[in-house]
């Protein structure tokens, strides 16, 4: 039906399909580790590369899967969801920016090749990244317009200290000279904004699962702590905050008009239920929320980074309150 | 996933938005007495007699039958047209009652009943909760007895809205003592001019009388007035919920949309002591923002609510989340209203103050946050049960 905000049973299996591959165990195990090199789990990078995922918004005629923002929406959430770090982010968007101005990397963006984001940084030529290990192209992002870059020189990308966020790998990035080949729009910002958001209502949705699955078999005074009235309170405003931000996610992938405040709500709205949720995690984890080896501190760790990835909250609150209220039907 | 609608959705769309700007009430609704019940009457009068009335009803009972798509097309463009969206004296009727003769009663209680509550001639109330009952339903006691061809009633109602206006009630009482409390529950109409009945108006907080005590001296219900049979009114009771599809507060929800634009507006044009527009202050605009992008996402959750509905004949408990970030949403924007006027944000009698007071019953009525978290934690987590 129309009006139908859910995926139907064929974008339920494309997707399904799609986080097959997805493994949070060793997401998870590799967050933990932080080793050097490339964040992006290799296999992992290719099979998705394979299924298609980079080109998945983009026209079949283009050469992608000619899927829409939703289907786009409902990936990062597993992405979000599994704790699966790496470009996907910028090389998503990056496909767009390149069917849109004809760019010739379009190919190669949906073979596979890891564009990172860059977002600028206030004194003018200096960028921020966070995808020091794995971008072999670039995507220069702001509200109003963006730009593809291909490899910088090495001396370009200067690595700042480490992030809570084990995720991510900080560099500054320095231009030798102006970006030339900036196109206009808000469109590219709108998109990453949204795939952000959808990212961060995953993690807040893993929360919520984390707590179910461990206060059901956590036991004491005799039952399961998830029966206790406070641990239920905390769980079920946990679960309203996720389901709030997914289905924000979804509904701000399905407009056109007025997207770009749709979006921007979505951040805001998903940001706060993945900082919360992973933090009322760790509580309902007890004494074991507090060690390294539970997954509860990744998912925080992962909230704050991707809350902070592309814009300040003084910024995001414009996004949202400029003009009067989107209308979605 | 598609918003796009139809030709045919968007020229329903129109024709009710059009039928809606040139009909809905201009004048604000009063709080209380005579003049609201007449207002709430009209205004159902005029829905009905343009063919509007009960629009999510079988069009067998003299309803609309309205698709789901075209519910949600109506309830949008209701509240974009500032039509009433307090709970009127009609809303039991066509909301509660109605539905639940629908599905349970037998033909003769239907045509006695369902056509008045449509034209708006009949109100209608409901007895179910008790003093001793309110979140625990099940602990209802007040009695009836059968004898010959009726029920004798004795107990007493609270939170009655609107008893001492209504003309019918839907009534549960108790009528035996069963294994479990929920059995032995019977569901009665009960015509409120019944000889033994006494409404007595209860004060809220807002100074109004919204609702009422209903004591029962013996009253004599024929037992024909049965809805299913005697012992079967649980299930008559919650066969209700079934009917609801996920749209019952679209309307108030499309409506906060606006409220928020409201707000955000008024914190462009007044200014702090040294002039900046108070938007300019990150703690409004933090608060406005938060509001707007939670009033969207409550629309997204109902879209969501109503899609699965479309597709499963039971409505699933994802709808207590809705209900859970809504009613609370709706009692942060009021007190948004409030602090944004600073001094005259305290008004006695504006509609900013007794907005603020009376959505203290969103929390409460209906189901209690705390309940409705209850109802998550265990329907929708599969977390064990806690009481």
């Amino acid at each position: 039906m129309p009006l139908d905000l859910l995926p139907d049973d064929l974008q339920r299996a494309i997707v399904d399909a799609a986080t097959d591959l997805l493994d949070p165990v060793a997401a998870a195990a590799s967050l933990r580790t932080r080793a050097d090199g490339p964040v992006r789990d290799l296999g992992v990078w290719d099979k998705a590369t394979a299924q298609g995922w980079f080109g998945l918004a983009i026209p079949e005629d283009a050469g992608g899967l000619g899927l829409g923002t939703g289907e786009l929406v409902l990936i990062h959430h597993a992405l979000g969801r599994t704790l699966t770090a790496g470009p996907y982010l910028g090389t998503t968007v990056a496909a767009t920016v390149a069917h849109a101005t004809g760019s010739p990397l379009l190919a190669e963006v949906m073979a596979g090749l890891p564009v990172g984001i860059l977002t600028t940084d206030g004194p003018s030529g200096w960028f921020r990244t966070v995808d020091r290990e794995d971008a072999r192209a670039w995507l220069v992002l702001s509200p109003g317009r963006a730009a593809l870059l291909g490899a910088l020189p090495a001396g370009a990308i200067a690595a700042t200290p480490d992030s809570m966020d084990p995720g991510a790998r900080p560099a500054l990035v320095t231009l030798d000279s102006d970006v030339e080949c900036y196109v206009e729009g808000t469109r590219p910002w709108t998109l990453a904004i949204l795939l952000v958001a959808a990212q961060l209502a995953g993690i807040a949705q893993a929360a919520v699962a984390g707590s179910v699955a461990h206060t059901s078999v956590r036991e004491q005074f005799g039952r399961p702590i998830g029966g206790f009235q406070m641990v239920q309170q905390r769980c079920a405003d946990m679960a309203t905050r996720a389901d709030a931000a997914t289905q924000l996610c979804l509904l701000a992938a399905l407009t056109d008009a007025d997207a770009a405040q749709l979006a921007a709500s979505a951040l805001l709205v998903a940001a706060d239920a993945a900082v919360t949720n992973a933090r009322d995690d760790i509580q309902n984890h007890g004494g074991m929320g507090f060690t390294w080896e539970v997954d509860s501190h990744l998912r925080l760790r992962r909230a704050h980074g991707l809350r902070a990835l592309l814009c300040d909250p003084t910024d995001l609150r414009h996004a949202v309150l400029a003009g009067t209220s989107a209308r979605a039907w | 996933m598609d918003l796009t609608l139809t030709a045919g959705e968007r020229a329903f769309r129109d024709e009710v938005a059009t039928w809606l700007a040139e009909n809905a009430p201009r004048e604000r609704r009063p709080y209380d007495g005579r003049a609201m019940v007449e207002f709430d009457r009209a205004w159902q009068r005029r829905q009905f007699d343009a063919g509007w009335a009960g629009i999510s009803w079988p069009a067998e009972y003299g309803g609309r039958g309205l698709s789901l798509v075209q519910q949600v097309i109506w309830y949008s463009e209701y509240a974009r047209a500032g039509a009433p969206t307090e709970t009127g004296v009609c809303f039991v009727g066509n909301a509660h009652a109605g539905p639940t003769l629908i599905a349970c009663a037998d033909e003769q209680l239907k045509q006695r009943h369902l056509p008045a509550i449509l034209s708006g001639e009949e109100i209608w109330c409901q007895g179910f909760s008790e003093p001793g009952a309110g979140s625990d339903l099940a602990g209802l006691s007040t009695r009836a007895a059968v004898d010959g061809d009726h029920l004798v009633v004795n107990g007493q109602k609270i939170w009655t809205s609107y008893a001492h206006h209504a003309q019918q009630q839907e009534l549960l009482v108790r009528t035996s003592t069963g294994a479990r409390r929920q059995d032995g529950i019977t569901w009665v109409v009960c015509p409120m001019d019944t000889p033994g009945i006494e409404a007595r108006p209860i004060t809220t907080i807002t100074g109004h009388d919204d609702f009422c005590a209903v004591f029962y001296d013996d009253v004599r219900i024929p037992l024909s007035n049965v809805v299913g049979t005697i012992d079967d009114g649980w299930r008559v009771a919650m066969s209700t919920l079934s009917f609801e599809r996920g749209t019952g507060f679209l309307p108030e929800q499309v409506e906060l949309v606006a409220r928020v634009d409201e707000l955000v507006e008024l914190a462009r044009t007044r200014t702090d002591r040294a002039g900046r527009a108070l938007i300019c202050d990150a703690g409004w605009a933090e608060r406005l923002a938060t509001a707007r992008a939670e009033a969207h996402a409550v629309l997204a959750m109902t879209l969501a609510v109503v899609s699965r509905n479309a597709r499963s004949t039971l409505p699933g408990p994802e709808a207590s989340m809705v209900r859970l970030l809504f009613s609370q949403l709706q009692q942060r924007v009021s007190a948004l209203a409030v602090d944004l006027r600073g001094l005259e944000g305290l008004r006695e009698g504006s509609p900013w103050v007794h907005d603020y007071l009376y959505l203290f019953a969103t929390t409460i009525a209906a189901g209690t946050k705390d309940v409705q978290r209850s109802i998550v934690a265990e329907r929708v987590l599969g977390l064990p049960r806690g009481r």
